[in-house]
Order: C-alpha cells, then sequence, then structure tokens
C-alpha cells in the first residue's frame, strides 16, 4: 500500500467541498477538509432590522464597521461587499489568488464555509434539456438534488407557474410568507393569468435556501428583515452547518487556516502545498478533490498543469432594476424577508431564457439607491425616504452562453481574466428590458426610468465551466466525474467542472454534482479496479 | 547639545523645554521654583548673586523676564542679565537673549529701554538677541493669557483709532527661530527681529483670539487714541503703570520692525494666525470639523449629532488625507448650497472625485444613527399617505429643478484641494 497522509484532500468548506465530503466520510475514508479558515468577528444584529435602525445607537458598528468597512469598500460593486458582518468571506480572496481582472469583477473567499455565507440563498434544478450538454445522464443528478435540498432546506413550496421551472416542490417546506408589495404582484398575475390563459412571463414564488421552518439549531425566518446583515437566527443555508455535521465523523480531519498554494500529482500520490499556522506544509493523499471556488480552483488546476493558454469561463450576465408600485405610496415601512420572494422567467431571442428575482428594498440602506440616482444627494434622499416603502428590487440573470470572458494563468503565477458578452448583449438585455416594463406595467408597477442596468461581467458570481466535464475530455478539461484529464486522482467538484452555466441559481447543481463526483470518489477506494 | 535656559517655566520657555529635549538636547532649566517634569533643574532669579552657567554648556537662552513694570525691578533685571552674560562668557557658552519689540534707547517704558540696555551688554560680549512681535497662541500664558481672558470677559472690545499694528508670532515658531538661531555656530553678534512679515491691525489680532478661544466675534468700540493718551497724562505715572495704560501707550508707540531678512536668514515661515489660534497651534481639525459638518448638514437637514460629527472626521483622517478640501465659506454657512456642486453628472470628473468620495461616506455615515434612519427612513412620517406622499416628492423634484437652474445661471468656481486629499 502506498503511504500517504489521507485516502482524500478535500480543498474547500464552501457547498461543492461539504457536499463532496459527505459521501466520502460515510463511506469510512480517511478524509482531510481543508479551508483558508476566516471566521466572522463582529456580532450579528438582534431584534428586527426597522426596530434597530429607529433605536440602536450603535447602529453605525454593524452598518460600517469600527473599522470603516463599508467606506473602504465604497466603490465595490455590489451592496454585500460593504457588509461589515460579511467582510471574513471576501478578505485576502484576491490577493491570495493572484487574480488581475480587466472589466471584470472577481470574488471568492478563504472563509469557512466559504461564499455561502453571503449568498442570495437562490436554488433551482436544471432540466433534463438543459442537462443535455453534460456527459452523463439527467437522471444521475437527482440523488444529488433530492440529498442536497433536504440537506439544506428549502423553502417555496406551492403549486404555481413556476413549480415545474424549479423542480424542488417535492423536497421544499412551504414559502416563507411574501410582503404587501409582492402579495400585490401575484394577485393580480394571478388574476391576469386566469383571464389571459397563459402569460409571456411567468411569475411565481421564489424557491431559496431559507428557511420556513425551525430545523435543529436553526430557526425558521421570523422576517426581521436582517438577511443581508447577517441572519442570527441562521434561517439562511451556509455550509459552515454542514461542516459543523461533518466534524462530528472521527474519520475527518478539518484544518482551518490553511491555504493551498499548489496541489501536484505524482506517480503514486497527490499533494498539496500550502501555508498555515505552522508555515508552509506538504500534505500528501491518494486522491484530491478541489472545490475551492471556480477562480481558485481553476488557478491550482492550470498551474498543475502547466496550461498558460487562455480557457473560457462562464458566468450569467445579471441586470438590476427598479419597480415602483404607485399604489402603494405612502403604505408603511415593515420588515420583510431580504432575499428573492417572488421570481420571473421570460422568453429571449434564440430560445434562451431569462430569469430573475424581486426584493424587499426594506433591509438595504437608502445610501445604496441613492449613489445610483441622478439627483443631488440631499433631494434624492427626500424622494427616496418617501418613495421606498413602494418600490422593489429585481435581478435578471441571462445564460452564461452570453459570456464570452477569458482567463489565463500566467507562467508568473497570476490569473488574468478578462470580462466581456457576446456581441448582441445590448439587443438581448434590450428585449429584456422592454418585456420586464410591459409585463410589470400589466401589474401595475413601473420600471422606473433608467434604473434598468446591465452590470459587469462577473458581477453574478456564477463562474463556472473552466474545466468542464466532458465525455472524451482533452488537456484543460475533465472527465464525466470531474477528473482532470492528465492529472489521474484530481477531482473538480465545483463550479469549474460545470460543463455550462444556464441562467437558473447554480449552487445547487454544483452541490448535487459535487456528491455525485464525492460518490464516485468513494466508490473507487471499494473497487480499485474500477471502471474509470 | 546643552542648552541653559532661563525663564524655563514661562510662556516660552516651558514650550522651548519640551521642544529642545523631544529633539534630544540636554536641557538645564533655570527658574525660580523646581520643575516637575524630569528635566534637570537649576535654581535661577535675578536676586541671587552670581549665576553659575552649568558645565559644558553650549548656548544659554535668556527669557527670564520681571513681570513688573517699575524702575527698581528693571535695574535689577538688567544687573542680573549682565551677570549671567558674565558667566556665560567664562564657560564658553553663545548667549542668546530674548529681548522685545519695544526695545529701544528711547523707549517710552523703562521696560523697553532696559531690554535695550540688556540688548547691548549681549551684543558686546559677541551674543544675540531675539525681539518677538506679538507672542500667542498655545497654553494660554503671559500677556496672551491676559488677551484671551479680556476677550472673554468683555462684553465689547476696544478698536483705537488709529490702529495700532502688531506682528504677531505664534509661540511654536518663535521657538523654533529660537531654536534655529541656537543651532548656527556661525551666528555673529546681532539683534533679529521675529514676527509675521505683514503687520495686523490690533483690533484683528483681539478678534482672532475672541473667535478661536471666547468663541465668539467681538463687537468693537472705536476709541480715539488722544483720550488714552489724555487718560494717561492726567493719571500720572503710579496709576498709568497699575491701570495698564503704560501698556497700551507702549502699545500705540511700538516701533515697526522689519522682519523679512531676519526670517528668511533663520528658514522660519509665520503660520496663519486662523491656524495659530487654535488651541492644538494648528487648524486643519477645525476646518475639517466645519467641512463634515456642513456637508452631514447638507444631507441631514439638521445639525448632525456630534457622534456622527466626530465619526465622519474621524473616517477621513484614517482613510483619506485628514485634510480639509477647501469648500467655500458660503457652503459652509449655507449648508444647502452645497447642492451647487452636488450634480450628479459630477461623477467621473477625477477633480471633484474626493469632494464626492467626502459626501458619498457623509452619506453612508448619516444613515447609519438614529437620526439618520429618521431621515432616511422617513420613519415618523411613513404612514402619511397616497398624496401627503406624492407631495413631499414633488417637492423634492422641484427644489431638484430649482438648484440644476442656479447652477446654470451662476456656477461658483470651487477648485478641490486635490493634491492634498490623495488617499491613503
Amino acid at each position: 500500500m502506498i503511504s500517504t497522509d489521507f485516502d482524500v484532500i478535500v480543498v474547500g468548506t464552501g457547498p461543492a467541498g461539504v457536499s463532496a465530503a459527505y459521501p466520502l466520510v460515510e463511506a469510512g475514508l480517511k478524509v482531510l477538509l481543508i479551508d483558508g479558515g476566516k471566521t466572522a468577528e463582529p456580532a450579528l444584529p438582534s431584534g428586527s432590522y426597522l426596530t434597530n435602525r429607529r433605536e440602536d445607537p450603535m447602529q453605525w458598528k454593524w452598518m460600517v464597521g469600527h473599522d470603516y468597512h463599508a467606506l473602504k469598500n465604497l466603490n465595490s460593486v455590489s451592496p454585500k461587499l460593504r457588509v461589515p458582518t460579511h467582510a471574513h468571506v471576501f478578505e485576502g480572496f484576491v490577493s491570495a489568488t493572484q487574480i488581475t481582472t480587466d472589466n471584470f469583477v472577481a470574488v471568492g473567499s478563504l472563509a469557512r464555509g466559504g461564499l455561502s455565507n453571503a449568498w442570495g440563498c437562490g436554488v433551482a434544478r436544471l432540466s433534463a434539456a438543459e442537462l443535455e450538454a453534460f456527459p452523463f445522464p439527467p437522471k444521475s443528478l437527482d440523488v444529488g438534488y433530492e440529498a442536497t435540498a433536504r440537506r439544506m432546506g428549502i423553502s417555496g413550496a406551492t403549486d404555481d407557474a413556476l413549480s415545474g421551472y424549479f423542480g424542488l416542490d417535492a423536497w421544499a417546506d412551504p414559502p416563507i410568507p411574501l410582503d404587501g408589495l409582492n402579495t400585490r404582484l401575484i394577485e393580480k398575475y394571478q388574476r391576469i393569468r386566469l383571464r389571459a390563459g397563459r402569460a409571456d412571463v411567468l411569475l411565481g414564488r421564489s424557491r431559496v435556501a431559507a428557511l420556513s421552518r425551525d430545523r435543529g439549531e436553526r430557526k425558521a425566518c421570523n422576517l426581521s428583515g436582517n438577511c443581508m446583515w447577517g441572519c442570527e437566527r441562521q434561517s439562511l443555508y451556509s455550509a459552515t452547518t454542514d461542516l459543523k455535521k461533518l466534524r462530528q465523523f472521527e474519520n475527518l480531519t478539518y484544518r482551518s487556516g490553511f491555504v493551498v498554494n499548489a496541489v501536484s500529482r505524482s506517480e503514486d500520490q497527490c499533494a498539496v502545498n500550502g501555508s498555515g499556522a505552522k508555515g508552509a506544509e506538504t500534505l500528501t493523499s491518494t486522491k484530491l478533490i478541489l472545490a475551492a471556488g471556480t477562480l481558485a480552483t481553476t488557478r491550482l488546476a492550470l498551474a498543475a498543469l502547466s496550461l498558460y493558454d487562455p480557457v473560457p469561463l462562464q458566468s450569467s450576465p445579471t441586470a438590476a432594476f427598479m419597480l415602483w408600485l404607485p399604489a402603494a405610496l405612502g403604505t408603511a415601512r415593515v420588515d420583510a424577508f431580504g432575499l428573492g420572494q417572488l421570481s420571473f422567467t421570460l422568453p429571449l431571442k434564440d430560445d434562451m431564457t431569462g430569469f430573475g428575482s424581486l426584493f424587499s428594498t426594506n433591509g438595504i440602506p437608502i445610501a445604496e439607491f441613492s449613489r445610483y440616482m441622478p439627483f443631488a444627494k440631499r433631494f434624492g434622499i427626500d424622494i427616496l425616504s418617501t418613495l421606498m416603502s413602494s418600490c422593489l428590487v429585481g435581478n435578471v440573470f441571462l445564460p452564461g452562453k452570453m459570456s464570452t470572458t477569458m482567463l489565463a494563468h500566467n507562467a508568473d503565477g497570476r490569473l488574468a481574466i478578462s470580462g466581456s458578452y457576446r456581441g448582441d448583449m445590448p439587443e438581448v438585455i434590450a428585449e429584456a428590458e422592454r418585456k420586464l416594463r410591459t409585463f410589470f406595467w400589466g401589474l401595475g408597477a413601473v420600471m422606473l426610468p433608467k434604473s434598468f442596468k446591465l452590470s459587469a461581467p462577473g458581477s453574478d458570481i456564477h463562474y463556472a465551466a473552466t474545466l468542464p466535464m466532458q465525455a472524451r475530455p482533452q488537456r484543460g478539461q475533465t472527465s464525466a466525474f470531474g477528473e482532470l484529464y492528465g492529472l489521474k486522482g484530481i477531482y473538480i467538484a465545483d463550479g469549474a467542472s460545470l460543463p455550462s452555466v444556464s441562467e437558473k441559481s447554480h449552487t445547487l447543481t454544483i452541490m448535487a454534482n459535487a456528491m455525485r463526483i464525492g460518490s464516485h470518489v468513494a466508490q473507487s477506494f471499494k473497487t480499485p479496479q474500477g471502471p474509470e | 547639545m546643552k542648552f541653559f535656559i532661563t525663564g524655563a517655566s514661562g510662556y516660552i520657555g516651558s514650550r522651548l523645554v519640551s521642544r529642545m529635549r523631544a529633539l534630544g538636547h540636554v536641557v538645564v532649566a533655570g527658574s525660580r521654583q523646581p520643575i516637575s517634569n524630569g528635566v534637570e533643574w537649576q535654581h535661577y532669579d535675578f536676586l541671587s548673586g552670581q549665576p553659575t552657567v552649568p558645565v559644558s554648556t553650549d548656548v544659554v537662552l535668556h527669557l527670564a523676564a520681571s513681570a513688573s513694570l517699575d524702575a527698581a525691578s528693571e535695574a535689577v533685571e538688567l544687573n542680573a542679565a549682565i551677570r549671567l552674560i558674565a558667566a556665560a562668557d567664562l564657560a564658553g557658552a553663545r548667549f542668546i537673549f530674548v529681548s522685545s519689540q519695544t526695545a529701544n534707547a528711547d523707549a517710552p517704558t523703562v521696560y523697553g529701554r532696559t531690554k535695550w540696555q540688556i540688548e547691548q551688554a549681549v551684543l558686546a560680549k559677541g551674543g544675540s538677541a531675539l525681539r518677538p512681535g506679538q507672542v500667542y497662541g498655545g497654553v494660554e500664558q503671559g500677556l496672551f493669557k491676559i488677551l484671551v481672558q479680556l476677550t472673554r470677559r468683555l462684553p465689547v472690545l476696544p478698536r483705537f483709532l488709529p490702529e495700532p499694528l502688531v506682528l504677531p508670532i505664534h509661540v511654536d515658531d518663535l521657538v523654533e527661530a529660537l531654536l534655529a538661531q541656537s543651532m548656527r555656530g556661525d551666528a555673529r553678534a546681532r539683534v533679529l527681529c521675529i514676527g509675521s512679515l505683514e503687520p495686523v491691525p490690533f483690533s484683528v489680532f483681539l478678534s482672532a483670539i475672541s473667535q478661536a478661544r471666547a468663541g465668539r466675534t467681538p463687537f468693537f468700540l472705536p476709541i480715539p487714541r488722544v483720550l488714552v493718551q489724555a487718560a494717561s497724562l492726567l493719571v500720572g505715572s503710579r496709576l498709568r503703570r497699575s491701570t495698564g495704560l503704560e501698556r497700551l501707550t507702549s502699545l500705540f508707540r511700538l516701533p515697526p520692525m522689519d522682519t523679512a531678512a531676519d526670517m528668511a536668514c533663520l528658514g522660519i515661515a509665520c503660520r496663519p494666525l486662523s491656524q495659530g489660534m487654535s488651541r492644538s497651534g494648528s487648524d486643519r481639525r477645525t476646518r475639517l470639523l466645519r467641512e463634515s459638518q456642513a456637508l452631514l448638514t447638507y444631507v441631514l437637514k439638521i445639525r448632525p449629532p456630534g457622534a456622527l460629527l466626530r465619526r465622519h472626521v474621524r473616517t477621513i483622517e484614517a482613510l483619506r488625507s485628514g485634510l480639509a478640501i477647501g469648500l467655500p465659506d458660503f457652503a459652509m454657512r449655507l449648508p444647502v448650497t452645497i447642492a451647487l456642486f452636488d450634480n450628479p453628472r459630477r461623477q467621473g470628473s477625477s477633480a471633484l472625485a474626493e469632494f464626492s468620495w467626502r459626501l458619498d461616506s457623509a452619506v453612508v455615515l448619516a444613515e447609519a444613527c438614529t437620526t439618520g434612519a429618521n431621515r432616511f427612513l422617513a420613519i415618523d412620517k411613513s404612514q402619511s399617505g397616497f398624496l401627503r406622499s406624492l407631495m413631499r416628492i414633488g417637492f423634492a423634484v422641484g427644489e431638484e429643478i430649482f438648484w440644476r437652474v442656479m447652477c446654470v445661471f451662476k456656477r461658483p468656481e470651487f477648485k478641490p484641494l486635490a493634491h492634498k486629499s490623495a488617499g491613503k
């Protein structure tokens, strides 16, 4: 037998890492799980958002941060990057991964639980048609989808226009209550839909990995409105929950604060070079699973392959807009669920679909909106303070094939990402805006002029498909089980190995696939001569 | 180097001692009472016979002066100085004397004549003398203390006509001048005139003190000089001294002093009055506070709470240059006029980028407090119904249009001090 430190090392404790680890530890293998180890330090706000805003004299501590976190990141693309309680999630990633960007928003995590500490909790299942490009039968993801959905706790199950699109209702809890504005929209939509038969745009409940029922330590959403600031009740799924469960297995070793610099494959073992509390160190294993997040994983894999040619990186182009419901002007502000409440799909040219969700504006600082207003700050704030209780924000995602971003690992170690969209993007985005404007107008909501804005490439953070799984992989690709071509025993279990990314939220698919890959690796230890 | 400093506990002396020590020099402080802050101390007063200069002293700085103005104490002061000059000469130490702008062979006061006589004795032994203008700033001591107290107590301050002119010098700038003169090994026997380059009317000087230290702009009562002079003649010499009329007469007859050459020679520049008058000796924070107050008031529509104001100032100190960007005065007085610069289209123009950052950060910080929540979330008005909400929006749009028109009408010149505002 080969003498290695572990049977399998899994790099990363985000959604992909924990999903890949489950079947391995359950199979009794000696598993090492490592991550960058960054954890949260500031206390999460307790009580409801509006009560805190009214009463908490120290609210600047969680809104801005004692080290001025929000102001240091004043020009970052997303409000989430300014939230002090999430500082640890994004901290140090870009420099550790040596990323340089051109027209691209690069985000990643060295945190325990990865980006799932600050995600939008959107979940969806890919249809058989969407899985056509995947080099395995669509059914082989079913086990992963179901197990993962049940493990995370999903809410939103209801018989509506999007039940089929999400495909998760069998494993989901009832939805979290809607706020007043979303209720107006869905009620109007249901009336129109009854009359018109079929609408062009479909509207339904969002399916989200947020609890509407208690699950042990994690409590159901109580509409505190703190989603963006950190949920004290842990209603939102974070991979740290699964990590905690995994650590109860005796055959699992967890090394926190170990940042991987390189991976390699020799004849009989995989090696991971990194640095942790004890300084530089090399750990060895029979097999290695990379689940560090698409960008970090791709860098490690391309470096191990000495592959310096640019590779395509898919991500789902995203736009945001603002809806105003005039009939609700002057209504009181109420605390509300801060993530997707209603979702919609809209058909676009070439049989493409756009997917988006609507959010309450209540838990988001007014400053986040006033920065985009074509008004002097003083009067912009006057308007927003009055207007926002009747406004919703929406986003819309397009399929990853609309992005033409390229990524290259240079010989000097840098990961250079150059973002761009397909040439017909202006046309597609104009079509999406027009359709949504008309659709919401029909529901009594006005899309505020000039509010519809396409974000820079990468803003969606749905990175994928840099090392795609292929039936007949070549260099820089992976097998149907995510095994890196040319480096036997090294598997890619995060977004990097998805062959494509659709407009749907892709986290659940990554997790289901990671579990499929983990099961396969576990199986290979039982039958060493197995079919690979 | 080693210094013996007389009058070490005085207004100028105490600043000089701490500055010298901060620079790593050896200081022996001479004064009547021991100095408590760990400085080597040697008893020195005008009456204690033959003074000794500590061994291996390089420079003796003679700052001790008599506070009273009568002829007898002036004679004591002169004799004491002559003895100290001799002792310094014996010890091989250079001698620097802090004199007065009033020093003159035929000065109207004994004080001025005594200073002149001491100067002559100093020069005879190859030492130098510095004649400072009106010393002010820092801890309230000496004549500066008297003036500060006057501005605090008097409801009305006198404006003498014609106006006497003074040459203000911040106590720390004088300390730098003394330091520079001490360091000049080649210093010749000479008198150096130290003070601002341009004379300032005495009422302007008083007004600056009042604003910085009493917190108000004073009212002035014009008083012709002849009235004071007549009173001075009437009361007789004794009462003249005790009422301070003698000092006033001395102020009226202050000889003009050309400071430019000597200041340049020592390489010293005077800080502006506005800066020097603040307690820290620099008005950086005061200016920053005023600017933050204006920006936050513009955002909040009311005066910001103190904690919020300090937070914005600390943010700029921590993340930016910590210096004010130079918002025009009218914007500070009437913060709503910041709307003239707060044009959303300014984004992208690099010259105003720093202004934008400061305003944006004011918005973020202002929102994150209970006062801000009330304004930004309109908590007390949130249920005001459709019509009133619509009117509020309409009014805000109207205001926006009004200020846009004002912008076209007259675009004020505002050049932010971008070079001073580079982020850290």
